[in-house]
């Protein structure tokens, strides 16, 4: 694989998206694409496939869930690892987004140093 | 009915005595030439017959006053009404017993009171009197306690008496003083009656009620417990009349008895205070000292009144004719006399007996009936009580049919209370869960002894119109007429799980609100304190490590609040395992050795050296010993030890946290599993926790089925416990069956 992985983050919340975008770019070395809807995330990805991409779950308009089901159907990414990056702790909340399909489901706030460390490992399977 | 045969028997007894005494009148006028000194005898013969008559009649009379006072003590308070009810009777029966009153204690602070409840009687002018020289009334002077008559029957004739103080004059006192300390009827001696115009003679007779329905065992008691006296006002001239006039055979066969009355005690001469004429003489009697009026034929008898005594002498009206004693006239005369007596006796003591009983029975009737209001008075309460609790309550009897139901049960199975009636119990609830009911119900008719309210049980229920719903059963075995009956309490759920769900609901909304901008104060805090904007000053980089902390612990609270909402309502969600205690908790050492090490607090792990295995939920078991454990080390100084240790007993494995530290001051004991409990505001600076720790540590240990404790001793440390169930042998499979 040549270049950095290209990462998009989907998130409605501005601070978020600065927060992640720093962290994807100089902790993991990532190319990131932040965008702030699943209808932008759509066109984005359409626009160029990405490595992963880091979805937010509760979204105006469109909702991670069908973000996700979107890209799967719609522009046939099968198999692209979804990360959903949520807010949610509920134990029920988490196994729904578990079933489908998320390659993790990580909850904020997070550490930038974990963060990376997760999506490597999930791009690194990805390779192998 | 029961008048009727009275009256035949008295009829027949009359016939009898008349007819007696006409051959007793025949035989005396043959043989009174001849046998005079019979006279003497008969004399006797006849005083005696009156002073029994008297005296019976007194009892009888007394006796209305024994039953006023079970009233009293049957009821403790009676209104005005059933006063007048209850005394009716009596007083029509009882032509001396002139009236019965009521008066209660008075102490000089509660006058005012006494004054406003009689007003309230419709009394014109409400006052505290006592008996003036002219035999009249006055207003009476203050005094640390007054007696007062409020109740008075009959009223219309005794209006003079009402206020007036028993306790006023010396004779009245005296003896009602004695009647609260005996706690027993006492009696005056003969005093002029307010209540009877033209200052009659006659006696009055108190008798205590107390609060409560005994007579207190002491004196001191007796006067403090003392509610008021029963009272009695007895006229003299009528019961002495009666004595003479129906002991008719003196009558007639001597010319005419005349009576007197004197008080026990006084001079030899002292004068009558009642003189009671021969009916069929011309002239009244003479005023007769008692030296004077005891003389010749005449017969004294002293009288004890409960508690005063009463001299009696009755003496021929006329002066005996001489004296002509024979055997014949004697016998005649005897025996004329005796079946007379006898007659007389029978027919006194049959009325007197029926007035006894009368009374006993009125006030049996009374009693009876007011205790008969009481009791649907309180079934009533109790009715009002079922009909209008929010809870359904209904009862089923051993077949399991239902028996009763309240409006609420009625309401919450969407039927009526009549339709219920006679159905299974079990329909009540869904199918899926009548096997639970019936498994609680036949294990509960089974049992030989009363379960109390039994735990609430959560079951579905279901309504008339087949809606099913959330329903908490409580059963409880009633034995009725030795017969099995169930009693069965149930309350409608749907509301309380709505709101359950939306706290839940808010507060993992809210929980999810704070942790999206956190996490990027939290997330920019980092790449600052990494250097990503630039080196930092050492004052900037403390700041921002000031800053960071913060935001950590703010996280900390809304991950413990969520967790205390989760664990006290429906449930954690544990995920149950078989697992080695002795590794969880070297697990939970490992975990919390690089906390110890900041604080310079040494932390040890003792591992069971026979295999523990619990049944729980690992992630929440080692939260639990994380936070006993943090808790530990937050109140241990550096060196000091934390130690871990394992024990089993009685099916539980019991974990226990051991600290060194200062221990937990006594009066915080108790509130230490409250949430947001901390000693006080200094430790939570220090120890920098939210206070939620235990609450939710108590919470998971709880869900596991355990409990959690503590021992500790100020300076010595402390010690956490905390007891789950061991793991059966089988597994979790097993376990779950």
């Amino acid at each position: 694989m040549s270049g950095p992985r290209f990462i998009l983050h989907v998130d409605d919340d501005a601070s978020i998206r600065e927060v992640v975008a720093i962290m994807l770019r100089v902790k993991g070395g990532f190319e990131v694409d932040s965008v702030e809807s699943g209808a932008m995330a759509l066109v984005a990805a359409a626009k160029r496939a990405p490595d992963l991409v880091l979805l937010d779950v509760m979204m105006p308009d469109m909702d991670g869930p069908e973000t996700l089901r979107r890209l799967r159907t719609d522009l046939g990414l099968t198999r692209t690892p979804v990360v959903f990056l949520t807010a949610k702790v509920l134990q029920s909340d988490l196994f729904q987004l578990q079933a489908l399909g998320a390659a993790a489901i990580l909850q904020k706030p997070f550490r930038g140093a974990e963060l990376v460390a997760q999506l490597r490992r999930i791009l690194g399977e990805e390779e192998g | 009915m029961q008048l009727r045969s009275h009256a035949t028997v008295l009829l027949l007894a009359l016939v009898g005595v008349v007819a007696t005494l006409a051959s007793t009148r025949l035989a005396y006028r043959y043989e009174r030439a001849r046998e005079g000194e019979a006279q003497e005898t008969a004399f006797e013969k006849v005083a005696s017959t009156i002073f029994v008559n008297l005296e019976r009649d007194l009892v009888a009379k007394l006796a209305v006053l024994h039953g006023l006072v079970s009233f009293w003590n049957s009821s403790q308070h009676v209104d005005p009404d059933e006063f007048a009810i209850f005394t009716a009777g009596a007083l029509q029966r009882n032509p001396g017993l002139v009236a019965l009153e009521w008066a209660p204690r008075v102490s000089r602070s509660e006058v005012p009171a006494f004054l406003n409840a009689a007003a309230s009687l419709g009394w014109a002018e409400p006052r505290i009197t006592e008996i003036d020289e002219a035999g009249g009334v006055r207003p009476t002077p203050p005094r640390a306690l007054h007696y007062p008559v409020l109740y008075i029957e009959p009223r219309d004739r005794n209006l003079a008496a009402f206020g007036l103080d028993l306790g006023s004059s010396p004779e009245r006192r005296a003896a009602l003083e004695a009647a609260i300390e005996s706690g027993q009827p006492r009696t005056t001696p003969p005093v002029s009656l307010v209540q009877v115009a033209g200052n009659r003679v006659g006696f009055l007779s108190f008798a205590p009620v107390y609060r409560g329905h005994v007579t207190p065992p002491t004196v001191e008691e007796r006067r403090a417990d003392l509610l008021g006296l029963v009272c009695g006002v007895f006229r003299i001239d009528e019961m002495a009349h009666d004595a003479l006039t129906r002991t008719d055979p003196a009558n007639t066969q001597l010319a005419g008895v005349d009576l007197y009355l004197f008080a026990a005690t006084g001079d030899a001469d002292r004068l009558p205070v009642h003189i009671e004429s021969d009916p069929d003489r011309g002239s009244p009697a003479p005023a007769l000292g008692l030296d004077q009026a005891s003389q010749g034929l005449a017969r004294v008898h002293t009288l004890d009144l409960e508690g005063s005594e009463w001299t009696v002498v009755v003496r021929p009206s006329t002066t005996p004719t001489a004296l002509l004693p024979g055997p014949l006239t004697y016998s005649v005369l005897l025996g004329g006399m005796a079946l007379t007596v006898a007659f007389s006796l029978t027919i006194s003591s049959l009325s007197t007996r029926a007035e006894t009983v009368a009374a006993i029975v009125d006030a049996r009737t009374s009693e009876l009936r007011s205790a008969t209001r009481e009791l649907s008075e309180r079934e009533r309460h109790l009715r009002a009580i079922v009909d209008n609790t929010v809870d359904g309550i209904l009862t089923a009897d051993a077949a399991g049919l239902i028996r009763s139901a309240n409006p609420a049960a009625a309401r919450m199975f969407a039927s009526r209370e009549d339709d219920l009636i006679g159905q299974p119990l079990v329909e009540l609830i869904a199918p899926t869960h009548r096997i639970e009911l019936e498994a609680i119900t036949s294990g509960m008719q089974d049992s030989l002894t009363t379960l109390p309210g039994g735990n609430p049980r959560e079951l579905i229920g279901r309504r008339g119109d087949g809606a099913v719903f959330p329903l908490e059963i409580s059963l409880a075995r009633l034995q009725l007429d030795e017969r099995f009956a169930l009693l069965v309490v149930v309350r409608d759920l749907t509301e309380r799980r709505a709101v359950d769900r939306l706290k839940g609901e808010f507060i993992s909304t809210v929980s999810h609100e704070l942790r999206t901008p956190l996490a990027s104060i939290l997330g920019s805090l980092e790449l600052l304190r990494d250097g990503q904007a630039g080196p930092l000053s050492v004052q900037g980089s403390r700041l921002v490590d000031l800053a960071y902390d913060n935001g950590e612990r703010l996280l900390r609270l809304i991950n413990d609040i969520l967790d205390l909402e989760r664990a006290s309502t429906a449930g954690m969600g544990l995920n149950f395992e078989d697992l080695d205690a002795s590794d969880l908790l070297m697990e939970s050492v490992a975990l919390n050795q690089g906390l110890a090490q900041r604080h310079g607090v040494v932390l040890r792990g003792v591992p069971s050296p026979k295999p523990m295995r619990v049944l729980g939920d690992r992630d929440r078991l080692l939260q639990v010993l994380t936070n006993l454990i943090g808790n530990a080390i937050k109140f241990s100084d550096a060196q000091a030890e934390v130690s871990l240790r394992l024990t089993k007993r009685e099916g539980q494995v019991i974990f226990s946290v051991q600290d060194q530290g200062p221990g937990i001051p006594e009066s915080f004991r108790h509130r230490l599993f409250d949430p947001f409990s901390q000693a006080d505001s200094g430790d939570r600076r220090r120890i920098g926790g939210t206070g939620l720790g235990l609450s939710i540590s108590k919470a998971l240990v709880e869900e596991h089925g355990g409990s959690v404790w503590f021992e500790t001793a100020p300076g010595k440390g402390s010690v956490f416990h905390f007891a789950i169930p061991e793991a059966p042998a089988g597994g979790v499979q097993e376990a779950e069956r």
